[in-house]
C-alpha cells in the first residue's frame, strides 16, 4: 500500500508570479518526463552578427560539424 | 492579424544554379518534416495549447515557418534559374515539367504531395509540445542532409542559418515544456 507522508508534501509558497521564476533544471525530476534546461540571459551576440548567426546567445549557437565517415582518413 | 515585410528573413545569393539540388530542396518545402508542415502544425496547435506562454510561442514560430518557406522558395527558383528543358528533364525535374511547367508545388523531392497526416494536434499539451520539438529535431538533421549533398558555399550559407534556426526553436518549445509542467505541478498542491 502507498502511504503518503503528509510532511512530505511541500506545498510551494503562493508567489505572485506564480510558477516563476522557473529554475534552471526541476527541483525534483520525475521519471517519464522530458526536461530542456531553461535558459537565463547571460550574453549576447552584437546585433548584426546575431541576425546572420541565426541566433543572439552564443550558448545556443551550435553550427553544423559534419562527422568524418567512417573508414575516413 | 499579421504584418508582411517585404524582405526575405535571411537573404539567399545561389553561386550557381544546380538543378538537381533545387530539387531536393523541395522536401523542406513540401515534405513532412518541411517548413510547410510545421508553420501549419504549430499554427493550428495553438488555438488549445493552455498556458499563454505556449500559444504566443506556437504564434511565433509558425509565423517564422511561413517566412523560411518564402526562403526555400527563393532558393529553388535561384537554383533552377534559365534552366532549359532538357536540363530539367536530366535533373530528374521531368514529371514535375509536365504538370505544371515552372510552377512549383507541395511536394517533396521525390514528388509526394503534401498532406496533412504530417501533422497532428492532440490538445494535450505535453503530448503537442513532444510533436513540436521531434518535428525541430527532423527538421535540423534534413539540413545537415541537405548540407552534405552540396557544395554551393551561398547555399550551404542558407541552410546553415535555417538550420541554427530549429535548434533554437528546439530549446524554446523545450522550455514551453517546462512550463506546462510547473503548471500542472502547481495544480496538484493548491
Amino acid at each position: 500500500m502507498n502511504h503518503q507522508d503528509p510532511r512530505q508534501h511541500h506545498p510551494k509558497m503562493m508567489s505572485p508570479f506564480g510558477i516563476y521564476p522557473i529554475p534552471f533544471m526541476p527541483a525534483c525530476p520525475q521519471y517519464a518526463n522530458a526536461y530542456v534546461p531553461y535558459q537565463y540571459y547571460c550574453q549576447s551576440f552584437p546585433l548584426p552578427e546575431a541576425l546572420m548567426k541565426g541566433t543572439l546567445f552564443p550558448e545556443l549557437y551550435k553550427p553544423y560539424m559534419p562527422e568524418r565517415q567512417l573508414g575516413g582518413e | 492579424m499579421w504584418i508582411y515585410e517585404k524582405k526575405l528573413q535571411y537573404p539567399v545569393k545561389i553561386c550557381q544554379p544546380d538543378l538537381k539540388m533545387a530539387k531536393y530542396l523541395l522536401t523542406q518545402y513540401g515534405g513532412p518534416d518541411g517548413e510547410l508542415s510545421a508553420a501549419l502544425r504549430y499554427l493550428n496547435q495553438r488555438y488549445t495549447i493552455p498556458t499563454n506562454e505556449a500559444k504566443a510561442l506556437l504564434t511565433d514560430i509558425g509565423t517564422e515557418e511561413l517566412a523560411h518557406v518564402e526562403i526555400i522558395v527563393t532558393m529553388i527558383y535561384q537554383l533552377m534559374k534559365d534552366a532549359t528543358v532538357e536540363e530539367i528533364e536530366a535533373a530528374g525535374l521531368g514529371g514535375n515539367y509536365a504538370i505544371r511547367d515552372g510552377a512549383l508545388f507541395y511536394t517533396d523531392a521525390n514528388g509526394v504531395p503534401w498532406t496533412a497526416t504530417y501533422i497532428q494536434a492532440h490538445g494535450d499539451p505535453v503530448t503537442d509540445l513532444h510533436e513540436d520539438m521531434a518535428a525541430e529535431e527532423k527538421a535540423r538533421a534534413t539540413y545537415e542532409n541537405l548540407l552534405k549533398l552540396t557544395d554551393d558555399p551561398g547555399l550551404k550559407d542558407t541552410l546553415r542559418f535555417l538550420r541554427e534556426r530549429e535548434v533554437v526553436h528546439f530549446q524554446r518549445f523545450g522550455e514551453a515544456l517546462r512550463i506546462v509542467q510547473e503548471y500542472q505541478q502547481a495544480k496538484k498542491f493548491y
